[in-house]
């Protein structure tokens, strides 16, 4: 059985919620080795090439 | 006697260790059944009418490639108890729970719509119109989680997997030549034709076959479920089961239409169900059957995937063993998804070609997240233990998770620029 915290089972405000899930995970827990932080770089970096490709996609789209 | 007791005995063990399986078995066998999804009979269906059995080789490599990325999923829901959209929260914050949260949230979303489209398809050949379609499954699939238990729904979707084995006997019925299966399909060779559409069939076969979709789903059920770290090795080998009659499936569809429609140029596996009905009634009825069992099995998975996923993130209780009104937003959620699916299949002129491409390319961006998240957590000696990845573990995920990256980033621009690798 998963072991749930329920407290958030009341609908509460959807900013509040957000900003308590924020500050809760603020500090991530993995440890940031270099593999770690190079990972994630490489990862940004690979995201912001593809979302840059789609902006180009739809421009193109929406000219044509 | 004594050889009569020790026969009694292994016989017991045997037993007791069968029933054992089939207590644990589940996450990995629905997961990988499911991942030959509405989508993924198309691409087979497809790739056998344009290659014949030349590809047949290549799927069966998918296997143990797909075996290996959920494995991991395996041990991490064990060990940490906690899904995945709450495990890279954790471990790397919430900018990257976020983007892998809302990047997931979307993809399935749209994976979901195609899945409809699949079952629409597929019960049209039977005359059934899709508004009709889309009210039976949605009764059908809230049936199945509002039981009020997972081992249940489980057990439910198991059966639903069965059926996915229709491919078997639709195989045989068009009386495929062995040695020609076995002489083209298992001598890893390319065919010849255009490079560039036998990359994007390549693709195509290597992005329905690891989808980020199951990476969330099978480390959420296995936590559902309630494994245990013990559990592990059962669940390594139900993984493996699975990927084994996925390949299985994927291999026998492709017999299909490469048996019989050889040369033909198929869009859809609902076509191809029409074609082949054309040809042998039972063998088109069984693969619009197998169709719509595969878009079945793939919307029950994905629906709930994301349900888990943001009942882990926000705290709600999130489990098939709540009731309704334990976990009141998890199944609102579920429903919601559902009927936005539903209902956009039923728009007239819905752009369902612009929603498929839209698939391919979020399932692009968020597959090697997903993929780099799960080693960098395999890795973690702090939260795995002794659980974490070996070095063959990791020469193997790493290579393949380098692959797979690779892989889909040219599957994804290629289906944002179908000229690019002409």
């Amino acid at each position: 059985m998963n072991e749930t915290n329920h407290q958030f089972n009341k609908p509460k405000n959807l900013i509040e919620t957000i900003r308590e899930i924020n500050a809760k995970y603020r500090t991530p827990r993995i440890k940031m080795t270099r593999m770690v932080k190079l990972s994630l770089i490489a990862l940004r970096a690979y995201l912001i090439v593809m979302l840059l490709i789609l902006f180009y996609k739809f421009l193109t789209l929406i000219i044509h | 006697m004594n050889l009569l007791s020790r026969s009694f005995y292994q016989y017991r063990r045997i037993s007791k260790m069968m029933k054992l399986f089939l207590i644990i078995a589940g996450p990995g066998i629905i997961v990988m059944v499911a991942d030959n999804d509405a989508g993924g009979i198309t691409t087979y269906a497809a790739t056998g009418a344009k290659y014949g059995y030349d590809l047949i080789w290549f799927l069966v490599l998918l296997g143990p490639i797909a075996y290996f990325v959920q494995e991991m999923t395996v041990r991490l829901g064990a060990v940490t108890k906690r899904g995945h959209a709450e495990a890279i929260f954790d471990a790397f914050g919430s900018f990257w729970g976020w983007f892998s949260f809302f990047d997931l949230g979307l993809t399935n979303q749209l994976t979901l719509i195609t899945e409809f489209v699949g079952m629409t398809a597929a019960l049209s050949i039977f005359g059934i119109p899709p508004f009709l379609t889309v009210v039976i499954v949605i009764i059908l699939m809230g049936a199945m989680i509002l039981q009020g238990r997972y081992w249940t729904w489980e057990k439910l979707a198991i059966f639903f997997c069965l059926i996915n084995l229709i491919y078997i006997p639709t195989a045989f019925m068009v009386h495929p030549s062995v040695g020609e299966v076995l002489r083209q399909g298992m001598i890893p060779h390319f065919p010849s034709g255009s490079t560039s559409q036998l990359f994007f069939f390549l693709m195509a076969n290597v992005g329905t076959t690891i989808a980020p979709w199951m990476v969330f789903f099978q480390q959420s059920s296995v936590v559902d479920k309630g494994m245990k770290e013990k559990d592990i090795p059962w669940g390594q080998f139900d993984t493996i089961i699975g990927a084994f009659f996925t390949i299985v499936v994927a291999t026998f569809c492709v017999i299909v239409t490469a048996t019989v429609l050889r040369g033909v140029d198929i869009e859809s596996a609902a076509q191809a169900a029409i074609m082949l009905m054309g040809i042998n009634k039972y063998v088109g009825t069984f693969l619009a059957i197998g169709l719509f069992d595969a878009g079945f099995l793939g919307a029950i998975c994905i629906s709930l995937a994301t349900s888990w996923a943001i009942g882990e993130v926000f705290g709600w209780a999130h489990s098939l063993n709540n009731k309704v009104r334990e976990a009141p937003w998890f199944y609102a959620y579920y429903f919601l998804s559902l009927l936005i699916a539903g209902i956009v299949v039923l728009i007239p002129n819905a752009p369902l070609v612009l929603i498929t491409l839209f698939v391919q390319v979020t399932a692009t961006t968020l597959l090697p997240a997903a993929l780099v998240f799960l080693i960098l957590l395999l890795n973690n000696e702090e939260l795995m233990g002794p659980y974490k990845n070996n070095r063959f573990q990791n020469i193997v995920n790493f290579s393949i998770v380098i692959g797979l990256i690779i892989l889909s980033t040219a599957y994804g621009l290629s289906a944002l620029f179908p000229n690019l690798f002409q």
